[in-house]
């Protein structure tokens, strides 16, 4: 790619795709690691790309590589031997705070993922989702109510086993 | 559709995660990620384009950096995370990973709390309930120390340490050994990497440290055969219920050959 039009690219996209590494991943040095490799691409890219739909590319090509990243890190997870308690190896995240929404998100495929972030942290309207995601605006809609449902289901059974745990196990007090 | 009061749980749920996952990078990290594919530019064949995107991507750099007066981009140091941490980054296991190149090593401050140091691996080996003997004194491989899990760890391990961060990794886990041995053979990506060595008669499993940068066709799928690391050499196979892995990053498969002939386990 042009060097000039690769700097007006970064100019426009770095920020998201930086985030969107780093919230897919939960690792800030994970997502920077896989925002850096797409941008690469990018530059070696010998096949020119549309102006219009470079953020389109940019985007799947992360979502790719972040959902290779969450395909071995899960198989990572299943054989690496336990060197510290299983919770903590799971769920360490520098970039979320709220264990339990990471691990909602982390049980996210890729794309249901992608939709929540374009929605939740960029605030973007569901065509604007559409474009970048390669879908129709309905399925845009489709993609992300069905992951915040998935989200809200796993937060809600932790809450619901939360207060059962406090209670001390008794639910249905006389 | 959802309904409206699905709507207001979704625009409360969308409230609570903005405010629990901070997403956004400093411009000081984004000029890190310029950095690094500038750097990776410049790994290239020194061609008059090449040479002249870098200049163009340095001034990007410095831009980035003095729009955030924030000094230049991230060191060396802090793209490792303190402690090595298997467990707190999985990338830095001796697994295949795909994402992150630091190299593995033993967490010593988790073994501190779940594990018991001893200095022979014979001593290490009566502790988990198994007769052990390990390579000792090979040179420029010394032997460190052996360390087994506590009663309370799970599952139960013993590890061999050596100078050159090469790792002997016995761990008990019944009929799941041959998984953990596996270093990859159904993940597509993994499985032309690894090939089957003689290990004092027994079949094991070879798969030499990695590095192959992602590619990526122009729909976005990333190649077959690319976008694959693998943190460190491994030769790994199955004793009993006993897993055993002999890991290191300094060596290739030929290198850990003689420390993995070197490991006679008696269960």
């Amino acid at each position: 790619m042009d060097p000039s039009l690769f700097e007006a690219v970064w100019r426009e996209h770095y920020r998201g795709l930086i985030a969107y590494c780093s919230y897919s991943t939960g690792s800030r040095t994970d997502g920077e690691e896989i925002a850096a490799e797409v941008f690469s691409q990018l530059l070696e890219s010998r096949r020119a790309i549309d102006p219009g739909r470079v953020g389109a590319w940019l985007f799947a090509v992360a979502r790719n590589m972040c959902a290779s990243h969450h395909r071995r890190a899960t198989r990572q997870r299943r054989l690496t031997v336990r060197l510290v308690p299983p919770d903590h190896a799971a769920a360490a995240s520098d970039v979320w705070k709220d264990e339990h929404l990471w691990a909602a998100v982390r049980a996210l495929n890729e794309r249901g993922r992608l939709a929540v972030y374009l929605r939740v942290f960029e605030g973007r309207p569901f065509i604007e989702i559409a474009e970048l995601m390669g879908v129709s605006e309905s399925a845009a809609k489709m993609t992300y109510y069905r992951a915040m449902k998935r989200v809200r289901d796993a937060v809600s059974e932790v809450s619901a086993e939360e207060l059962r745990s406090d209670s001390g196990g008794v639910t249905d007090a006389e | 559709m959802p309904s409206e009061i699905d709507m207001q749980h979704y625009h409360e749920l969308e409230s609570r995660m903005r405010s629990a996952a901070d997403v956004w990078p400093s411009e000081d990290r984004a000029a890190g990620v310029l950095a690094r594919v500038m750097e990776r530019r410049r790994g290239g064949s020194p061609t008059r384009g090449r040479a002249v995107l870098a200049v163009s991507l340095v001034a990007l750099v410095l831009l980035v950096v003095a729009a955030a007066g924030l000094g230049t981009a991230r060191s060396a140091d802090e793209k490792k995370t303190p402690g090595n941490s298997v467990a707190e980054h999985p990338d830095m296991s001796a697994g295949p990973a795909y994402a992150g190149r630091d190299e593995p090593g033993i967490d010593y401050d988790s073994l501190q709390g779940q594990a018991t140091r001893f200095d022979t691996a014979e001593d290490a080996g009566r502790a988990f309930g198994v007769t052990l003997s390990v390579l000792e004194g090979a040179g420029d491989n010394e032997f460190i120390a052996a360390w087994v899990s506590k009663p309370e760890t799970s599952p139960q391990y013993l590890l061999v340490e050596y100078s050159d961060g090469s790792v002997v990794d016995i761990t008990y886990v019944g009929d799941e050994a041959a998984l953990l041995a596996d270093p990859g053979t159904r993940d597509a990506d993994i499985a032309p990497l690894i090939s089957v060595v003689r290990v004092n008669g027994v079949d094991a499993y070879a798969i030499g440290r990695r590095e192959a940068d992602p590619s990526v066709d122009e729909n976005g799928a990333i190649r077959p055969g690319t976008g694959v690391y693998v943190g460190s050499s491994r030769i790994s196979w199955v004793a009993g219920p006993y897993a055993v892995r002999v890991m290191g990053h300094a060596r290739d498969v030929a290198g850990l050959l003689p420390i993995a002939e070197g490991v006679s386990l008696t269960y």
